[in-house]
């Protein structure tokens, strides 16, 4: 009989209660944020196959975002599409973007492709912005909102969405792809001589990683009702999910939950007493854990860990 | 049948001739030392050899079929050549496991995890590394990680290993076992191409010496030849 | 829109980005940092002139005496407390560094400013002086000032001892150390040098721009684009670089609408950073 540790009995308790919340909670200001933090977590994984697996990160990550959130938009809008049949289209066009601007850009090193990616998140939003007839320019689009709106249904969609991408991202963390990936990321040249066909690999990542975080944009869309490019492409967007995942814990499963997880408290219980100092918390943030803690919070966590088995050890010699 | 085939190779870079008019032929199974001065082209030509640079002209033909100057790196990795790195390139942030294990999966397309595990497991073995096997790499020394060098480019199973002064920096007992550890990869098939300055390995263990200076070859011979040879002795100590 | 008029525009506007991009062009070749509080800094310092004059009175030109020491000692004080501790990171980790200080620097301008946005008007703002075609004073101003500055700059890194070790740095930083040269000092004095240089560039452009919290983010994109275009380490190439970009930007107003000048700079980047990563003068992007 297979054995299931007690730590994996433990998430599937967490998982299943998340599945019951509604049954018992009905304020729905906390569904609301039930559904932001998965929302965030799966952008968050998203981002984190490219930046923290194969080690290239991305300042403009809100395009894929927003190209999913508009996809659905106007497929609704103008094609009459069922919302959740847009959500897999988004996810296909911000790959496809990310192909496309990917395959000559994911050449650069370091950090001449992050900052390339500043350029593209930006040409993203002035292209949305200028191109009226396709986006609605920079007022956005509305789409219809129902009379009766219970949050309950996005909350499992998203729920959902959430799950299969974690699953999806410790999938790819302990394939053969993943240790290519990471490869990549410690080092390039080293991999190439070892067989692995780096530019391919770095592609499928930004691929991947575009179709989840433009899925998440698809969900956005349906989910607000409202679409514009200051909101959906904004560079503020990109930031967060960086800081996110340098918060959690860069290149770790669980980094983008953490991570999600305490931008949310910040956002919605500290943030919202001090308005005026979020930039501040961030940049403090970035700052200390850069110096401080690289590692995040699953770094912290796995520091532990090991300072604990060794204390064992220690104390059972 | 001539194992590599390297013919009137050239590498300009922008003017600095780094490898001129250089042809020469590597026989499978053997044992080739490729030695010269600083800066006489030898890690330029292994560069090309493993597809990192294109030759500027000339062709490198691999088991009279492969065009080498052509195909990409991890191509050429494919098709059973492998190289080590003259300042070590160890992932890091893995385990020795981890790293062999990359060269075990990927040196060949389609390799599957039970193959790639068994492949990582002898190659750590073999290079009596399996004991270290959970050690981090950033954790170690450096003749460690010139072993974890050498395990890793096994782990693609090559048939042509290239060697890139393995022997350097390390005192006479690692020497040894690294000489022994060469003659036991020589012996299981692999063809082999080494550059080294430490010439009691160079000679003790190639069958064949090839000399360049300034780019170019300027004696080839077996190890007796080349060590009496005037213009060689001119060239490692000057007029 | 006559010739003279986008040539002349081309040229001032080069002139001004050119030095826009020094700072961002020196703290990259020599510390291979790429300084994105420089965005910061350009709105900090915008700011700076913005408050001296409106509050003492005092016009921007003067108050360069006074902010430039004061930026040169910001930017040293970040490099000795926070970009020398990740020195040994990968270069990612300072790239995001520095990002963090540049939000910390949009929060203290929104704290004291509010995100309005703002400018001034010089009293000779208006005044213009015909060369082809009329040019305003503000602007000419910018173009002299322009202009001794790159000529300081040039005698500075060519003649000074400091100069020269900048040089070095940024060529080879492991040979100086054993050549003697104090590489942390060099590197707090090019990262107060870059900062003060970026401070210079903040001020010319709050002479004709408006700001707000926000401002800088294009400028910079527009110097990564310009130090990509004129090679990475190469002062001259910073000169080739912005008249290029202003050039091509004066210009494709015939072509292209006003609402996507912003991409120029982004297309221009990507182009060159794909075709021909060493730029017109120097080192590549893709080690």
């Amino acid at each position: 009989m297979k054995s299931i540790s007690k730590l994996q009995g433990l998430y599937a308790v967490l998982v299943l209660l998340l599945f019951l919340l509604p049954l018992f909670v009905h304020n729905q200001y906390v569904i609301h944020l039930g559904i932001m933090t998965f929302l965030f977590i799966t952008i968050a994984i998203g981002w984190n196959i490219l930046g923290g697996y194969t080690g290239q990160i991305s300042f403009g990550h809100a395009s894929f975002f927003g190209i999913g959130a508009y996809t659905t938009a106007i497929l609704w809008l103008r094609l009459g599409m069922p919302p959740l049949l847009t959500i897999p289209l988004g996810g296909l066009l911000a790959a496809a973007f990310g192909v496309l601007w990917g395959y000559p850009l994911l050449r650069l090193r370091g950090y001449f492709f992050a900052i390339a990616t500043i350029g593209v998140g930006e040409a993203t939003r002035v292209l949305a912005s200028f191109w009226e007839s396709l986006t609605g320019g920079s007022s956005g689009l509305t789409l219809p909102v129902p009379k009766v709106f219970s949050k309950v249904p996005f909350y499992y969609e998203m729920l959902i969405i959430a799950f299969l991408v974690f699953l999806l991202s410790v999938w790819v963390y302990r394939s053969k792809f993943g240790l290519g990936l990471f490869a990549i990321k410690d080092d390039i040249d080293a991999s190439e001589t070892l067989g692995i066909n780096t530019p391919l690999y770095k592609i499928l990542a930004l691929a991947l990683s575009g179709f989840i975080v433009g899925v998440g944009g698809s969900f956005y869309a349906q989910y607000i009702f409202y679409v514009e490019p200051g909101d959906v492409f904004s560079f503020e967007k990109s930031v967060n999910l960086i800081l996110i995942n340098i918060v959690g814990g860069v290149g770790t499963i669980f980094g983008p939950i953490f991570g999600a997880l305490i931008f949310l408290v910040l956002q919605e219980f500290v943030l919202v007493l001090f308005p005026n100092l979020h930039l501040l918390v961030y940049g403090l943030l970035l700052v200390l854990i850069i110096i401080y803690q690289p590692n995040g919070l699953a770094g912290l966590i796995a520091y532990l860990k090991r300072k604990m088995a060794k204390k064992k050890h220690n104390r059972g010699t | 049948m001539a194992f590599l085939n390297v013919t009137n190779c050239t590498k300009n870079f922008g003017g600095l001739l780094a490898v001129n008019d250089v042809t020469f032929s590597v026989k499978q199974g053997e044992l080739l030392g490729l030695i010269g001065p600083n800066g006489a082209g030898k890690t330029t030509m292994f560069n090309m050899i493993s597809g990192v640079y294109k030759p500027t002209t000339g062709q490198i033909i691999y088991r009279e079929r492969y065009p080498i100057h052509a195909l990409n790196t991890h191509r050429i990795c494919h098709i059973g050549i492998a190289r080590t790195y003259q300042v070590v390139k160890p992932f890091l942030n893995m385990t020795i496991l981890k790293n062999v294990l990359v060269g075990a999966y990927f040196g060949k397309r389609g390799t599957l995890k039970k193959d790639a595990t068994r492949i990582a497991q002898e190659v750590l073995e073999f290079t009596g590394l399996w004991e270290r096997r959970d050690e981090i790499a950033g954790s170690l020394n450096v003749p460690s990680r010139k072993r974890l060098e050498i395990a890793r480019a096994l782990a693609t199973q090559p048939d042509l290993l290239l060697l890139d002064e393995v022997m350097a920096g390390l005192n006479p007992a690692e020497t040894q076992k690294t000489m022994e550890l060469v003659r036991q990869i020589q012996e299981r098939g692999i063809t082999i191409i080494m550059i080294e300055h430490v010439m009691q390995a160079v000679m003790g263990l190639s069958e064949r010496i090839i000399v360049l200076n300034y780019g170019e070859i300027i004696a080839e011979g077996t190890p007796q030849e080349v060590a009496n040879n005037p213009e060689v002795i001119k060239a490692y100590l000057g007029d | 829109m006559s010739i003279n008029y986008l040539l002349v525009n081309a040229i001032l506007f080069g002139a001004l980005y050119a030095s826009i991009a020094y700072g961002l062009s020196l703290i990259y070749g020599v510390m291979k940092v790429v300084n994105l509080a420089h965005g910061g800094t350009l709105m900090l310092s915008a700011y700076v002139a913005y408050t001296l004059f409106t509050q003492f009175h005092i016009d921007p030109i003067l108050s360069l005496f006074v902010a430039l020491p004061v930026f040169f000692l910001l930017g040293m004080l970040i490099q000795r407390y926070l970009v020398d501790k990740i020195m040994d990171a990968p270069q990612i980790a300072s790239l995001l560094l520095l990002f963090g200080v540049w939000l910390l620097m949009k929060n203290v301008a929104y704290l004291i400013w509010s995100g309005d946005e703002v400018g001034y008007n010089l009293s000779y703002a208006l005044k213009t002086v015909k060369i082809l075609v009329p040019v305003s004073i503000p602007r000419i101003i910018i173009f002299v000032i322009s202009i001794i500055t790159t000529v300081l700059l040039l005698m500075f890194l060519k003649r000074t001892y400091l100069g020269k070790a900048m040089r070095a740095l940024s060529q080879n930083r492991d040979a100086c150390s054993l050549v003697g040269i104090p590489v942390r000092r060099v590197a707090q004095i090019t990262f107060g040098l870059g900062t003060a240089l970026a401070a210079l560039g903040g001020i010319l452009a709050s002479m004709i721009y408006s700001f707000s919290p926000e401002f800088g983010g294009n400028f910079l994109l527009k110097s990564f684009c310009i130090i990509v275009l004129g090679g990475m380490e190469s002062t001259l190439g910073v000169i080739v670089g912005a008249l290029i970009l202003s050039l091509i930007e004066s210009f494709s107003i015939l072509v292209i609408p006003i609402d996507l000048q912003e991409m120029i700079s982004f297309v221009l980047l990507v182009l060159i950073l794909v075709v021909k990563p060493t730029g017109i003068f120097g080192r590549r992007a893709t080690i």
